[in-house]
């Protein structure tokens, strides 16, 4: 009896959270909730299309492999085109990223000081591509919703390694999957905008089928269409080392 | 001519008000005209040469480089720095900028202790501590790319340079982009005023012209209206009349408002060489009036009315006035001829502006003077001018053969003086010396290697290894052409990238190696400079160290020469899949391009070693023999490879050392050590590796092994360049990185070689596994298009020159109705044409657009002297059988009217003297010069030589013209002389 009564306290309690509006939600709740969805599954395994293109409308192809594990641990492997195929690159944590270039059988090192570089002439920085938790770096304000859509203002925290100014992420209020986010600069001027569409949900998580960065000043954006993707196939932490990235793709 | 002098007393009163009426509408219209200071549009667009340059502009984002300069003491000081970044800021969002590169943007590649980093140079937060700063300072003083790039040796001066949208698609207007820079960088300064030792200055070719443009504006705005004084005051002398001022005057100015107001409803541009059309249209244009008025107050004192006087100099000076104005037409449209379209349009706008003249002359002139403008009251003495006159005459009389030896005697002079004229335009001398922009010159000159960029097209496949070691070739043979420095293409930032990768500045022999390299700087802006958006074309970039067009065409001409065996087919053989003996024998070729090579590299850091040393160190680099403590330094390497973190699987320290020595004692020099070897060493001595795991290790350590025997087998051959070396250059960074690179050659298996070099070599070359590969190589830029510039601007003048005369000859000719005439006619200008040129000659004063007009100018007003001379010499020839009484008739009347032309033109021209810019100054005394000269030449050696060879034209006798003869004799004052 005790516990059905605990069951059923439990039940109300989670019936009540669940039915608090999202208005009333405070801004960080929102930012950690953006997070856990981002980072729910175990491991993924995606292939992508990735589209380089430029002021004039040109552009550039290449496929890629992203394995993630955590939040913490990524490698992207180029496939193609033959030119850069192996090239690759390893975030292990947030201020160990790695890039291997196979045609000298160099591992290196990024520097913390260079984040904010554009990786491999795509629009995403190496600090874009090694963001996994808007949290740990940004404290969260909210904005006004826009057509159901929660909007937070992100500034960073004291102690974060970032290069923006702000950012302000667009979320869907009902699966707290971000939609859209805008890189502001450090003189509140915006520079980039990250744009996410198609999503759907696949073996019980959030995808978006499509991703598109543009770099406002320069005219140029990237995109990145899914064509694979596979979620918590056991990946060991020992993939996502310098070790492993020399490896090619099997 | 009559009938026009009729119809236009009858109706001058609608004659002077649809004057007026044009005038004014004209005036309106001239306020339309803007400038244009682009030179690459002073050439014809359908030149290919310039739809060339056109189209690099449109592939790379602009071709016309201009440089800000941040001059101070020192640089590196916080202040600077933030200033240098905030200046480069301000110019990226100014519109008509391309690319914007400092210190503070430029790409960097560094070597750090993990690896090579690819970022920006200079991050703004982290230089204000001295340390940080000093750290700075000694890092980017030891990078070549950057020193007398974007920053003087010395650390004194920062360079921002600034990339102007340029090309047929993105044209901008340099001249408002200039200004928008400036104002941008005011407003930078507003916000942080200059430190007490900075100064700014702008330099490069867009801010030459600009500062060039305003120096001429100035000028026109400020020398021009002193020279209309000059020209009031000396015409007021002369005539000591109103009129002989006003009607002089409203010519002039009438027919300038009506060229500019036609460039204005034609939409044409004032350029820099259409900005002096006015100044010559001043001269050109005054002439006739001064003759046309000078005649009728003769008339006048004769007692005609105003309206017979004015019909009967009309009568009279009609046909001269007509004939001048067609023949010097025919000078300045002659110019048309030209490939320079600014030449073109001088021309013909100044060829216009004579014709409007003409058209006023006849029309307004005879309108107001029909209204009777009184001469002034003749005095009861003699006339200084009458005296001149008759004295003149009298000495010409008598010795006319002295005259005309003295003029052989001239010619003979100045003929020596003519080789020494050079073809030689030095732009800066456009600037005032000691001005910002002068001195911005002179900075990029000393301290930045020039500001005159070098461009070179490179097609091709640019990821291919050939095409890039062809161009790192081409950058250092062209580095050795007197005055160029600081080449840069795509090829130079990959071997830059490989030399903080692999300690060489070589081009990664494998195309996997340019890609991977490639990869890391895709998408930056440093990129869109340098390659096309498809990768197909590549620009290769240096600087030439001058603005002297002389040193330009020959710098342009060796680089030409340079790129000639590129355009040959090029193939590349691979040596190791040769036989022995084609080995060996390509192994030839490859010693004599490593020799070639090392010379160059010696010579542009001026050095030079006899060729024999130089022989023996490329043999040593081939065949090194033995090299000390090899296997021990193999083995380190190895040893270290496995035991790091990079290695594929991880090992025991034991059996990595084991591995390491089994592997490496073997190893010599020459041997190269082998992936699957290595393998089965790795698997006997670590059998609990998989084979495929082992196959990886193996690669890897194969390619460690094979770059640390290539290091080692240098070895030998670099310690004997060094003892070679003086002392003072052993540590010389950037020496050492391009000899090493040379040597480098010794380790790479493809050789590139011509297609006919192979086949001499290698008889069944056909046979041999080799790969075609074709580039097109193409000198392209500003420099070409300045050396066409240079090339079109001589033939052109002399053509013109020729073209003129011959027509002038012609017309006066049929005029005269005697050839000897008309050749007679054009001997004071030829002689002043020659002594214009021979003074160019002695005082060193090259040929440029600006003094190569000056022999236009002589033509043009010399041709108005002769004709009115010879005209009125024939005339009181007619009148009077004695040749000096009509020579002393001559030189009162006409001889005073030239006389008064030249001192108003002439010391209206010497004005400029006073301008900014040293080419006008050399234009106006130039100008001014043959001015004296040629009425001096008109008024001795022409009546000189008329007197000696007695033309038939002139010997007419005319009975019954005695009484008007008389007539003019009374009212001039000179009696009959006798004979």
């Amino acid at each position: 009896m005790k516990r059905l009564l605990m069951v059923q306290f439990l039940s109300l309690l989670l019936g009540w959270w669940l039915i608090i509006p999202a208005h009333s939600q405070d801004a960080e709740t929102i930012l950690s909730r953006i997070d856990s969805v981002l980072n729910a599954p175990k491991d993924r395994v995606m292939v992508e299309k990735m589209i380089l293109i430029d002021k004039e409308g040109s552009q550039k192809i290449r496929r890629i492999k992203f394995y993630q594990k955590g939040s913490d641990l990524r490698l992207v492997r180029f496939l193609s085109p033959a030119e850069v195929r192996g090239v690759s690159f390893l975030r292990r944590a947030e201020d160990r990223l790695y890039l291997y270039l196979p045609a000298f059988r160099r591992i290196r090192r990024i520097a913390s000081s260079i984040k904010n570089e554009r990786f491999m002439g795509t629009d995403f920085t190496y600090e874009d591509m090694s963001q996994s938790e808007f949290s740990k770096d940004y404290f969260a304000e909210r904005l006004p919703d826009q057509d159901g859509l929660f909007v937070l203002q992100l500034t960073p925290r004291p102690d974060a390694d970032v290069s923006y100014g702000r950012l302000v992420v667009y979320a869907d209020s009902t699966n707290y999957v971000y939609r859209k986010v805008e890189y502001y600069d450090r003189e509140g001027r915006v520079q980039k905008e990250l744009i996410l569409s198609d999503i759907e949900r696949v073996d019980g998580y959030w995808v978006p089928k499509t991703m598109e960065m543009r770099d406002l000043s320069r005219n140029h954006k990237t995109l990145l269409e899914l064509l694979e993707v596979r979620f918590d196939q056991g990946l060991s932490n020992k993939f996502f080392t310098q070790r492993n990235l020399k490896r090619p793709e099997r | 001519m009559l009938k026009i002098a009729d119809f236009v007393i009858l109706r001058r009163w609608l004659v002077i008000v649809a004057m007026i009426a044009i005038t004014v509408f004209m005036a309106l219209q001239a306020v339309k005209v803007s400038l244009n200071a682009d030179f690459s549009t002073y050439l014809r667009q359908d030149d290919p040469l310039v739809q060339e340059y056109n189209r690099i502009g449109d592939i790379f984002g602009g071709n016309s480089v201009g440089v800000a300069l941040l001059a101070s003491t020192d640089v590196f000081t916080p202040e600077n720095l933030k200033l240098l970044q905030e200046l480069t800021e301000a110019f990226k969002n100014v519109e008509g900028i391309a690319y914007v590169t400092s210190l503070t943007n430029v790409v960097d590649f560094r070597k750090t202790d993990w690896g090579l980093e690819v970022g920006e140079l200079f991050d703004g937060k982290s230089v204000h501590s001295p340390e940080a700063i000093a750290a700075l300072r000694d890092y980017v003083m030891q990078k070549d790319r950057y020193v007398s790039r974007l920053i003087s040796a010395d650390g004194t001066t920062a360079a921002i340079v600034l990339r102007f949208q340029s090309g047929s698609v993105r044209a901008v207007n340099q001249f408002a982009t200039s200004l928008r820079v400036k104002a941008a960088a005011e407003a930078v300064l507003a916000q942080r005023p200059l430190p007490e030792t900075t100064r700014l200055y702008f330099g490069g070719m867009p801010f030459l012209i600009f500062n060039m443009t305003l120096l001429i504006t100035e000028n026109l705005t400020v020398l021009v209206p002193l020279m209309v004084l000059i020209l009031i005051l000396t015409l007021y002398l002369g005539f000591r009349h109103w009129a002989g001022v006003v009607f002089p005057m409203l010519v002039v100015a009438i027919s300038v408002i009506w060229v500019v107001g036609l460039m204005g409803m034609t939409g044409l541009k004032m350029d820099l060489l259409t900005g002096i059309a006015p100044v010559i249209l001043l001269a050109l244009g005054s002439a006739d009036g001064i003759h046309l008025l000078k005649r009728y107050f003769e008339r006048r004192r004769l007692g005609e009315s105003a309206r017979e006087a004015t019909r009967n100099v009309f009568k009279e000076m009609g046909t001269p006035i007509l004939l001048t104005t067609v023949t010097t037409t025919v000078g300045f449209a002659s110019l048309a001829i030209s490939d320079f379209a600014v030449i073109q349009q001088f021309g013909l706008l100044t060829a216009l502006g004579i014709v409007i003249a003409l058209v006023v002359t006849l029309t307004l002139l005879p309108a107001l003077l029909s209204f009777g403008v009184n001469p002034r009251p003749q005095k009861a003495r003699e006339p200084a001018s009458l005296r001149f006159g008759e004295t003149l005459g009298r000495f010409v009389y008598r010795r006319k053969m002295a005259l005309i030896v003295a003029a052989v005697a001239v010619v003979i002079v100045a003929a020596f003086a003519l080789p020494r004229v050079e073809k030689d335009v030095d732009w800066t001398l456009c600037l005032q010396k000691g001005s910002d922009p002068f001195h911005a010159e002179m900075l990029l000159r000393e301290k930045f290697g020039g500001s005159l960029p070098i461009q070179i097209l490179v097609d091709g496949d640019l990821r291919d290894p050939v095409t890039l070691k062809m161009m790192r070739e081409i950058e250092r043979r062209i580095e050795v052409v007197p005055g160029v420095s600081k080449s840069q293409s795509i090829a130079s930032i990959i071997a830059e990238m490989n030399e903080v990768m692999n300690d060489r500045y070589t081009v990664p022999e494998d195309r996997r190696g340019v890609s991977n390299l490639w990869f890391l700087i895709e998408g930056r802006e440093m990129m869109e400079q340098l390659v096309s958006r498809q990768e197909t074309e590549a620009l290769l970039q240096a600087k030439l160290n001058t603005w002297h067009t002389a040193f330009l065409v020959a710098a342009v001409d060796s680089i030409d020469q340079l790129l000639a065996p590129y355009q040959k087919p090029l193939v590349a053989i691979s040596l190791n899949a040769l036989p022995p003996q084609a080995k060996r024998r390509l192994l030839a070729i490859r010693r004599r391009q490593m020799i070639t090579d090392l010379k160059l590299d010696l010579r542009r850091h001026g050095l030079e070693i006899p060729a024999e040393d130089l022989e023996e160190v490329v043999e040593k680099a081939l065949n090194p023999g033995a090299v000390d403590g090899i296997s021990a330094k193999l083995l380190d390497a190895a040893y270290a490879y496995l035991t790091g973190p990079e290695a594929e699987v991880e090992l025991a320290g034991a059996a990595a050392r084991r591995i390491s020595q089994a592997i490496t004692r073997s190893l010599t020099v020459d041997e190269i050590p082998d992936s699957a070897a290595i393998r089965d060493v790795v698997l006997r001595l670590a059998p609990h590796l998989d084979s495929e795991d082992a196959g990886w290790l193996a690669a890897s350590l194969t390619a460690v092994l094979r770059d640390r025997l290539a290091e080692l087998r240098l070895q030998p051959a670099l310690s004997q360049l060094r003892n070679l070396l003086p002392n003072d250059r052993r540590k010389n960074a950037d020496l050492w990185r391009d000899v090493k690179s040379t040597l480098w050659q010794a380790n790479e298996t493809i050789l590139i070689a011509g297609a006919g070099q192979l086949a001499q070599a290698l008889p069944d070359v056909e046979n041999l596994p080799l790969r075609k590969v074709s580039i097109r190589v193409v000198q392209s830029g500003l420099a070409p298009v300045l050396n066409r510039m240079e090339e079109e601007l001589t033939p052109t003048q002399v053509e013109s020159l020729v073209i003129t005369m011959v027509l002038v000859i012609i017309l006066l000719a049929f005029i005269f109705r005697s050839f000897a005439g008309g050749v007679l006619a054009v001997v004071p200008i030829s002689l002043t044409i020659l002594i214009n040129f021979a003074v160019m000659g002695y005082l060193g004063i090259g040929l440029d657009s600006f003094t190569a007009m000056i022999a236009s100018v002589a033509i043009g007003l010399g041709i108005d002297t002769d004709i009115h001379f010879i005209s009125r010499l024939r005339d009181e020839m007619k009148k009077s059988r004695d040749a000096l009484t009509a020579l002393q008739r001559t030189l009162n009347t006409t001889g005073i009217s030239i006389i008064i032309n030249a001192l108003a033109v002439g010391l209206g021209f010497l004005v400029l003297l006073a301008a900014g810019g040293q080419h006008i100054r050399r234009f106006g005394g130039l100008t001014a010069m043959t001015i004296f000269v040629s009425a001096l030449f008109t008024l001795t050696v022409l009546p000189s030589l008329l007197l000696w060879i007695k033309p038939k034209f002139l010997q007419q006798v005319a009975g019954t013209e005695v009484e008007e003869s008389e007539e003019t004799s009374a009212g001039l004052g000179v009696a009959p002389a006798k004979s």
